[in-house]
């Protein structure tokens, strides 16, 4: 006790605050710097590596590095004897991929104890060694220190013990939740000055951010965040690839960080209105100067702030943890080779996607070809008058056979073999990057069985020297490297499709290969992985902040219980608008002029489908924005979150319909009475 | 200072009904029926009734967070909707409110904080007020874990953050022992002699008659009486007349005699009077205080806040002790302050140097005694025999 009041104490010094400064930042230095030097070497190894397999003597390179292995840049000697006897070049001489073969080049010379991803992107670096420095000087300077010392103390403490009884992941497990809890009391401590102004709408959401932090109901939820994440590493299969380990742990660390903050969300957001409503705190502050807006924006402000913290602390473990894995070893020989290359390309990346363009048919042939299914059809050609929506049904099934006719590839035939050409355009950007573009494909053939094995073949551009058989498993999704310079200067890429299946006899017709209207797309690195899991951290943000404005909004009028369930429900279908969408385009209500309107029954029908429809529409319209926003499969997929996406969702979710939600809120404050009646009559 | 279109009435009400409906919209009950009345600026009004007689139901009009179903009522001349309005209010509900999870100074911080208030400011009037209130030794205790006087101490000094020209109580003194309700009723008068508005609501009908200027009596959410406690409450059919204690009984019959004859009336009744057990009960607690008996939970004793009673300090401090409020004087005696207030006095009295006694003399002279002001205070002081002066004859 003792102990603690000195150190409580000494941490208010002046000079305490100032020597423990410059050893945050001698150590942040001392660290970091070796880091950045050896980076920054290895950065410009790496450019003049690339400009040396790429220029005219690229040639005398590839036979130096296929004779002895080795390549010689700024005076030293850079390669593996593994790559003696290599093929690095192509039939034309040339190194046929110099992005991949300087990538290996430069790997064999980072040292071991630094992490590839640190070279790859020296920004993030910079970023961490930041981050570091604003942690320990911010504890310092905002009174934590004696925190800060007990939560790095404990830490190490139980990380200590489990390593010695041989738990190593364990020992990383806990010594992460203490430094998890320490970050987030730093943050809300932060937050809290930030929030300091004598305004009402900081003072309010200030009030705000103290109620998550003394009740129950928020204490719990956060606790849950910061328990659950450190363990999460338990859940993965350590015999599964790398890159399934890497993205399940994206997947579930993001999945169930969103999950728990979005009903921590829902609860404070409809607890703190209802409740102070309910138990007339509300009246000690609608009888100050507060307007009935400013109440509840700095409610909303206060959990947005605190969703902020939430995802900023766990944002920062998931970061660093996939920074850790990455680091992990893989299995030995080419497969493992494979599984780190699909970690860095697939995975640990931002890309963009291009799916192939399909013809259409015009207008004039929809109408041509309904014409003659109608005349085709005795019933429909019988009657006096086809009704809109039945040919407008009609028209959408016959330009979806039509599409679905150029996605289907015939099997073979007595020696004849057949395929279909895919254009895809807009490739510009990936010839540019120079990186080799993913083709993803997803195939369906025959009784589809994921226990069959079937061959295709590949045609770049027409060319038979790019020819390429590879070997499929129906439904499961696999992806062919393609180089990017054989995408054209007009950014046109065509790829045949071969289906190399022949029936057997007597079942000639039968084995089509066929896939959905995204099953082929061609996948180009844009970006990397650091800014895009910033942008998806962000996305989730802007979500959890309109399910805050949800919540305070309903519980402006209705109790607690009910509140939540209506802002849970919203949630829900938020979740499932992108589902529903698709279902109501299918989704075919009888019109009033189908109805007898003297049969009961069908009148009840009538009804009931176009409410269910009216409905599901206003569910969509208000929620499909929501829904679309998926950052967290975005990010697992590799796939590239523009900041034009962000931008959408900041303006639609975040301002028009939160704002929507909170304006809603405050008219049904303005109008309702908060006292209630307390006589006797 | 807000201006109002009337400068004098800071409320007014107009034919205020106020009748409750169910969820169809029925009548339920009328809690305030065509009620008309005015509080006048500067002014200590009183709203007596029994329970469910619409006092309640009027305050929570007048402050917006109930809507009237007829009449009209302006607060400063303006809606009591109006958020600007809000800025010179100070209220205290019948039950304090508050946030369980704050303790008493974050619980004057956020109210601070609502009306603007700098944090300079803020810092200073929260230590004031805690030291007022006696809750100075619990400050960072929950307020969930306050007792129900201890809410009530808290949740007046957040009315009183503000430092409102127009405060409502209220049953500002339920809960509170004697001596809190003692403070609370000092307070009200220390604050409508600066010019405060103060709306007052109560059952407790001794707390009323004795602060208050005038006083409106509900019943049934209407007006049954109303006016200055002098208006109501005289009894203009007998005369009361205070002697010393008489000894003789003979002398009472000399005196009915002499009734009957001027009066032709007689003698109703012949009693001791009494004291007021408020009376009694704070003179056994200054005793108590004096002994220095221990005690736990709030504490008495705290000066009234400076900002709620204005600047007063030094020589000033001492002309104030010589108006005409006897109790008042020898309360104020005791503080510590008057002492700190002369200084040199002091410093002269020590030194015991017939020279300085000159001085000392000199600056008695200089003071200001108004007749009939006790000088007993100022001679105690300056260590001199109590002398005559025009006051005393």
């Amino acid at each position: 006790m003792n102990i603690h009041l000195w150190l409580t104490h000494a941490q208010r010094l002046m000079w305490v605050r100032v020597v423990a400064s410059f050893l945050i930042l001698g150590s942040t230095i001392g660290t970091i710097a070796p880091i950045l030097q050896v980076s920054q070497r290895l950065h410009t190894d790496r450019n003049d590596i690339q400009i040396l397999l790429t220029g005219p003597d690229q040639r005398i390179v590839g036979e130096q590095i296929q004779e002895t292995g080795f390549v010689e840049i700024n005076g030293r000697r850079i390669g593996d004897e593994r790559l003696v006897g290599f093929p690095v070049l192509n039939e034309k001489g040339m190194i046929a991929d110099p992005t991949s073969l300087t990538w290996y080049l430069i790997s064999t010379d980072i040292p071991s104890w630094l992490p590839n991803w640190m070279i790859r992107s020296l920004g993030t670096t910079w970023l961490i060694a930041f981050i570091a420095l604003a942690w320990g000087l911010s504890s310092i300077w905002l009174g934590l220190l004696v925190q800060l010392i007990y939560a790095t103390v404990g830490s190490l403490l139980t990380w200590s013990l489990f390593r010695a009884l041989g738990m190593n992941d364990l020992a990383i497990a806990f010594a992460g939740v203490g430094l998890l809890a320490y970050t987030f009391a730093l943050l809300m401590r932060l937050l809290e000055i930030i929030l300091g102004s004598p305004k009402q709408i900081p003072a309010i959401a200030k009030g705000l951010l103290l109620e998550a932090s003394r009740t129950k109901l928020s204490l719990a939820f956060i606790s849950l965040i910061l328990l659950l994440l450190p363990l999460i590493p338990y859940w993965l299969d350590p015999a599964s690839p790398l890159r399934h380990r890497m993205q399940t742990m994206l997947s579930r660390s993001l999945g169930m960080t969103f999950t728990i903050a979005a009903c921590l969300t829902v609860l404070l957001a409809c607890a703190t209105v209802a409740f102070e409503i309910r138990d007339r705190q509300v009246w000690q502050v609608m009888t100050k100067p507060v307007s009935r807006f400013g109440y509840l924006f700095g409610k909303w402000l206060g959990i947005v702030s605190l969703n902020g913290t939430i995802l900023c602390v766990a944002g920062l473990s998931i970061f660093i943890y996939v920074q850790y894995l990455r680091t992990k070893p893989v299995a030995s020989g080419m497969q493992g080779e494979l599984d780190r290359l699909a970690v860095e390309e697939e995975v640990l990346t931002a890309r963009m996607s291009e799916e192939p363009e399909f013809l259409t048919l015009t207008s004039e042939q929809l109408t041509a070809r309904v014409d003659a299914i109608i005349e085709a059809d005795t019933d429909l050609r019988d009657r006096d008058e086809i009704q809109i929506h039945l040919r407008r049904k009609i028209r959408k099934e016959v330009q979806d056979q039509y599409l679905a006719s150029q996605r289907s590839i015939p099997p073979g035939n007595a020696g004849n073999v057949f395929q279909q050409t895919y254009t895809f355009k807009g490739l510009s950007n990936a010839k540019k990057v120079g990186a080799p573009i993913a083709f993803q494909y997803r195939f369906y053939i025959l009784d589809s069985s994921e226990h069959d094995v079937y061959e295709a073949g590949f045609v770049f551009n027409d060319d038979p020297a790019t020819r390429k058989i590879i070997k499929f498993v129906p439904t499961m999704t696999h992806v062919t490297m393609v180089p990017s310079r054989f995408v054209n200067d007009e950014g046109i890429l065509e790829i045949s499709i071969f289906n190399l299946y022949e029936p057997p006899p007597g079942s000639e017709g039968r084995g089509s290969i066929s896939f959905d209207a995204d099953g082929i797309k061609i996948l180009y690195r844009v970006g990397n992985f650091e800014p895009n899991f910033l942008r998806a951290i962000l996305v989730l943000w802007i979500k959890l902040a309109f399910l805050a404005a949800i919540g305070i909004s309903v519980a402006t009028f209705l109790s607690f219980p009910v509140a939540a369930l209506v802002t849970f429900t919203v949630f829900a279908s938020g979740v499932m608008a992108p589902w529903l969408a698709e279902s109501l385009l299918l989704y075919m209500p009888p019109t009033t002029s189908d109805v007898d309107f003297g049969n009961i029954g069908m009148v009840i029908q009538w009804a009931f489908e176009n409410s269910i429809r009216g409905i599901a529409s206003f569910l969509v319209f208000l929620l499909k924005g929501f829904g679309d926003q998926q950052p967290t499969s975005q990010l697992v997929q590799g796939m590239m979150i523009t900041w034009g996406s962000v931008l959408r969702g900041f303006l639609s979710i975040g301002v028009l319909w939160s704002g929507f939600a909170i304006l809603l809120g405050t008219l049904v404050l303005r109008k309702r009475q908060l006292a209630i009646y307390s006589g006797g009559g | 200072m807000v201006s109002s279109t009337d400068n004098n009435r800071i409320v007014e009400a107009v034919g205020l009904t106020k009748i409750f409906k169910d969820f169809w919209m029925r009548s339920k009950a009328k809690a305030v029926d065509n009620l008309s009345f005015h509080i006048e600026k500067g002014e200590l009004f009183g709203l007596l009734g029994p329970n469910g007689s619409g006092k309640s139901t009027t305050i929570k009009l007048i402050l917006g967070l109930l809507n009237s179903t007829r009449g009209r009522l302006s607060v400063f001349g303006r809606d009591p909707h109006d958020v600007a309005v809000k800025k010179y209010i100070g209220f205290l509900p019948e039950e304090s409110y508050l946030y369980r999870y704050l303790n008493s100074r974050e619980t004057l911080d956020y109210y601070g904080k609502l009306f603007g208030l700098e944090r300079s400011i803020r810092r200073k009037r929260i230590d004031e007020l805690l030291e007022w209130v006696g809750l100075t030794q619990v400050a960072h205790r929950p307020v969930g874990e306050f007792s129900k006087g201890m809410m009530r101490r808290i949740g007046l000094a957040q009315a009183l953050i503000n430092d409102p020209d127009f405060l409502i109580l209220d049953e500002p003194t339920s809960g509170l022992d004697p001596i809190g309700t003692k403070q609370v009723k000092d307070l009200l008068i220390e604050l409508r002699s600066r010019g405060k508005t103060i709306l007052l609501s109560s059952h407790l009908l001794a707390d009323v008659e004795d602060v208050c200027d005038r006083m409106a009596i509900l019943y049934g959410g209407r007006i049954r009486a109303e006016g200055t406690a002098d208006e109501l409450l005289t009894d203009s059919l007998h005369t009361l007349i205070q002697v010393p204690r008489i000894k003789n009984e003979q002398t009472i019959t000399e005196l009915e005699k002499v009734l009957l004859s001027t009066e032709g009336t007689s003698i109703e009744s012949v009693k001791q009077p009494r004291q007021k057990l408020e009376s009694l009960f704070l003179s056994i607690v200054e005793e108590a205080k004096l002994e220095q008996v221990a005690t736990s939970g709030a504490i008495h004793g705290g000066e009234t806040a400076s900002f709620l009673r204005g600047s007063q300090q030094g020589d000033e401090l001492i002309d104030h002790l010589l108006q005409d409020q006897p109790e008042q004087l020898t309360q104020e005696v005791t503080k510590s302050e008057k002492v700190e207030s002369a200084p040199k006095i002091l410093d002269q009295l020590v030194n015991d140097d017939p020279t300085q006694k000159n001085l000392v003399e000199e600056a008695r002279s200089e003071i200001d005694t108004p007749k009939g002001a006790d000088s007993d205070v100022i001679d105690s002081l300056l260590d001199e025999k109590p002398q005559k002066t025009q006051g005393d004859e």
